[in-house]
């Protein structure tokens, strides 16, 4: 380089320079409204922070029920509420794809005077490895919570402590976590203007009967879905992830301790599923909670409950179907 | 260590202070060379081997052939070179491929055969740098370029860390002679501008429509035409941006060390024949397949039916060059085709020359062209025959499902896929018809300049992918 070149490239060089403090900068904007984007702007997940609140203000709330979009579409909590009686709110604290692991974050919040806990499970749900779905502790730790030692602690004896990297990550990179929202802004802002067959808003905010769907989905794609499920596991018994097994059996012990009373409920299953996958599945799937009734769970079997006509595609119950699950539940908990 | 990481920025940053560290060139080129070592190992230390050993063979066969008069020991010398090479590539890359169907074919016929099929590790980047090591001894032996002398330079030419994964494939007539100048280090606007659009390219745009596509190939019975439609184009678009941002990081950082790298692809998606096409895509490699296959094997000099031959070889062989896979011959097949249909309709005189008014042929020519381009990237992307074949007729005949309420809105982030498809499609028809925005930004007053930095920034967070994924041309 020829000396006299030597100011040119400097002043290049501080004016690219510059330019990289421009990224900096934005990327440092970005990350500081993530909380506050999160909060604002409609998601998928805002439902998270919506049920962490209803936790927090309802201290005298008797009766949970957990699970995922199974619950939300096949448990009415009001409806819970008034053939059982009970004076004080019963909060469905379900949302979409709810795995095992992101059930129990919620256990730390859950009020004292809560006596009984209501968890409904796919079967199929439990087999699978992933502990939390994508993107879902982020909204947990935007919605403002923080797990405490216990929880991580009964989440470290079941899972590989990767898994919960991103449920303890903070500042800065629990925000930079959260980038998620965006995607989520753009797919669920637009989504309610085009999928009118659901109801986005009740799925997102309503505390008893979450259920999005109204109405069943053409016979095309409701036979689609049937063979995309089916050709995702093979027929047999049920095979519980090792973690999954580990932490319902603490869940178990842990609801025992603290004196309350928890009904595992066995999720409806189509009768398209029992055929294919036979009585091998339904048998070792009771074999597998029979042992933790033996644990002192309260196990509602709804496994064979409900008809073909009583669902809104492969997996969802109907509001009729929703009626007799809920009906089920009410018989259980119901003294004699 | 990929680009768009915190390792590599952190090697990046230590070898820029080296290399201004080093004020000779020779010893500039010795921190190149240490560093494209390091990188190179960070993968698997033990491929450094592979690519030592070749490169002592090649260094003194150039040597060699330079100084020899003798025809017949020039080209037992090229063959050495040749055989070397492609038989490690070879090895690597398709021995275990080979093994499996000469088993299957065996079965085939009855023979009560059975062998385990090996499993063997590709070393990365090898395609790459075998067709360089390649390009360089046949030019010697043409006499096209005068073999180096300097170890240094020719380790530098075949390591060159920016480029040595995943390309441009470098001429050693475009790379050497550089080497004889000054390597000043330089870092400026242009360099910013050119390294943040291969980056949003990788980041903003490949790695978020991966997910999509991942979901939709993978079981393509299980969507309506309309969202294998969206995949396919999705494809088109992740494999683009991933390649080329990642040919565009790679020519910025070559800047950086004053060494300049040839550009590897020109608005492909603009083409409107197979061959223009193919002046557009993966540049660095159709040049190479037409110079060192395509023209060896005759080009267009025989008769009508060698030049189909030689089309369709080079094309079946480009094809398998980026993966041993049926599903990457049948690639190379489709666009044999085209190409061989398309020279056929020309030297019929079924093609007029496109005139100023045309639009509309121009149009209609760009959207078969594009539409034959998508059919070929599903074969290209999806393995699994089966799939494959569900996935083409699907794209071909539309099955007549519009419902929005029932294409997968649930499953898919559909609206940010369409948003981002949307948002890429806007700026590369701008830089079609503007020219490249990153000059045009270098050139811009420093508040614009920083004004779009920051926004950059913002976009970076809110759109860098949730899980990291590596380079598609990696793996070949």
């Amino acid at each position: 380089m020829a000396p006299a070149d030597e100011p040119t490239t400097r002043r290049r060089a501080m004016r690219a320079a510059a330019l990289v403090l421009g990224v900096v900068a934005g990327a440092a904007i970005g990350i500081a409204a993530m909380p506050y984007l999160f909060k604002r702007v409609p998601s998928e997940l805002g439902r998270i922070a919506v049920l962490l609140t209803a936790l927090e203000s309802a201290p005298a709330t008797e009766l949970l029920v957990f699970g995922n979009s199974v619950a939300m579409a096949g448990v009415d909590a009001g409806k819970l509420r008034s053939e059982l009686g009970i004076g004080t709110r019963i909060i469905n604290v379900s949302f979409p794809a709810q795995t095992l692991a992101e059930s129990f974050l919620f256990y730390q919040e859950i009020p004292r005077a809560t006596r009984t806990l209501v968890y409904v499970l796919s079967p199929t749900q439990l087999e699978s490895d992933m502990v939390f779905n994508t993107s879902v502790p982020s909204a947990f730790r935007l919605s403002g919570f923080e797990p405490k030692a216990e929880t991580v602690e009964m989440l470290e004896a079941a899972f590989p402590p990767a898994a919960l990297r991103e449920l303890r990550a903070g500042g800065a990179r629990m925000r930079f976590e959260g980038r998620w929202i965006v995607r989520h802004l753009i797919d669920a802002g637009l989504r309610q203007f085009v999928r009118r067959d659901l109801d986005l808003e009740r799925a997102a905010s309503d505390l008893e009967f979450p259920s999005p769907y109204r109405e069943r989905i053409p016979d095309w794609k409701f036979e689609l879905n049937l063979r995309s499920i089916l050709s995702s596991r093979a027929p047999g018994p049920l095979r519980q992830s090792p973690g999954n097994a580990r932490l319902l059996e603490e869940m178990v012990a842990r609801a025992g301790r603290d004196g309350r009373r928890l009904l595992l409920v066995l999720a409806p299953m189509h009768p398209r599923f029992r055929a294919e996958w036979g009585d091998t599945f339904l048998s070792s799937v009771r074999s597998d909670f029979r042992e933790l009734e033996s644990q002192g769970a309260q196990i509602v079997d709804a496994l064979e409950l409900l008809g073909d006509e009583e669902f809104l595609d492969p997996v969802h119950p109907s509001r009729a179907g929703a009626d007799r699950l809920t009906r089920l539940i009410v018989e259980a908990i119901r003294p004699d | 260590m990929l680009f768009h990481t915190p390792t590599f920025l952190v090697f990046l940053c230590v070898v820029v202070l080296a290399f201004g560290a080093a004020r000779a060139r020779r010893a500039r080129k010795l921190v190149l060379v240490l560093a494209s070592c390091v990188f190179y190992m960070w993968w698997s230390p033990i491929f450094i081997l592979l690519m030592v050993g070749p490169m002592i063979v090649d260094y003194n066969v150039a040597l060699a052939l330079e100084v020899s008069p003798d025809p017949r020991r020039r080209r037992l010398l090229l063959g050495l070179s040749i055989l070397v090479n492609l038989g490690l590539l070879a090895y690597f890359k398709y021995f275990a491929f080979l093994a499996e169907n000469a088993l299957l074919l065996l079965r085939g016929t009855g023979l009560g055969v059975d062998w385990q099929t090996p499993s063997i590790a590709l070393p990365i980047g090898i395609s790459f740098f075998t067709f360089e090591r390649i390009s360089y001894t046949v030019d010697v032996y043409r006499r096209r370029t005068p073999a180096t002398r300097s170890p240094i330079d020719f380790a530098l030419f075949i390591s060159f860390f920016p480029r040595l994964v995943a390309g441009p494939i470098v001429r050693a007539s475009e790379f050497l002679p550089q080497l004889r100048s000054d390597l000043p280090l330089r870092f400026d606007a242009g360099i910013f501008f050119l390294v943040l659009r291969g980056l949003m390219k990788k980041v903003v745009v490949a790695d978020n429509l991966s997910g999509v596509v991942a979901q939709v190939f993978a079981d393509p019975a299980a969507w309506p035409s309309i969202v294998i439609w969206l995949g396919a184009v999705s494809f088109a678009v992740q494999i683009y941006c991933d390649f080329s941002g990642y040919s565009d990081m790679a020519v910025g950082l070559g800047r950086i060390f004053g060494l300049e790298l040839p550009q590897n692809f020109a608005h492909p998606y603009f083409a409107r024949n197979p061959s223009d096409f193919w002046r557009r895509w993966h540049i660095t490699l159709s040049s190479w397949l037409r110079d060192y296959l395509y023209v060896p094997l005759g080009g267009n000099r025989g008769g009508v039916v060698e030049t189909y031959r030689n089309l369709m070889l080079t094309m079946l062989l480009g094809g398998l060059w980026h993966g041993a896979s049926w599903n990457f011959v049948l690639w190379g097949f489709l666009h044999g085709l085209a190409l061989c249909v398309y020279r056929a309709a020309h030297d019929l005189g079924l093609i007029a020359k496109p005139t100023a008014g045309r639009s509309i042929g121009r149009v209609l020519s760009w959207a078969a062209m594009q539409y034959w381009v998508l059919l070929c990237w599903i074969a290209f992307r999806v393995q699994d025959t089966g799939h494959m074949l569900t996935a083409m007729r699907k794209f071909l005949f539309f099955d007549g499902v519009t419902s929005l309420a029932n294409i997968g809105i649930g499953n898919l982030s559909v609206f940010s896929t369409i948003l981002i498809l949307g948002g890429f499609a806007l700026l590369h028809a701008l830089s079609a018809w503007v020219g490249d925005l990153d000059r045009r930004l270098a050139e811009a007053s420093l508040p614009v300049a920083f004004a779009v930095s920051t926004v950059a920034g913002l976009v970076f967070v809110a759109l860098w992918p949730l899980a990291e994924a590596p380079f598609i041309y990696f793996q070949f």
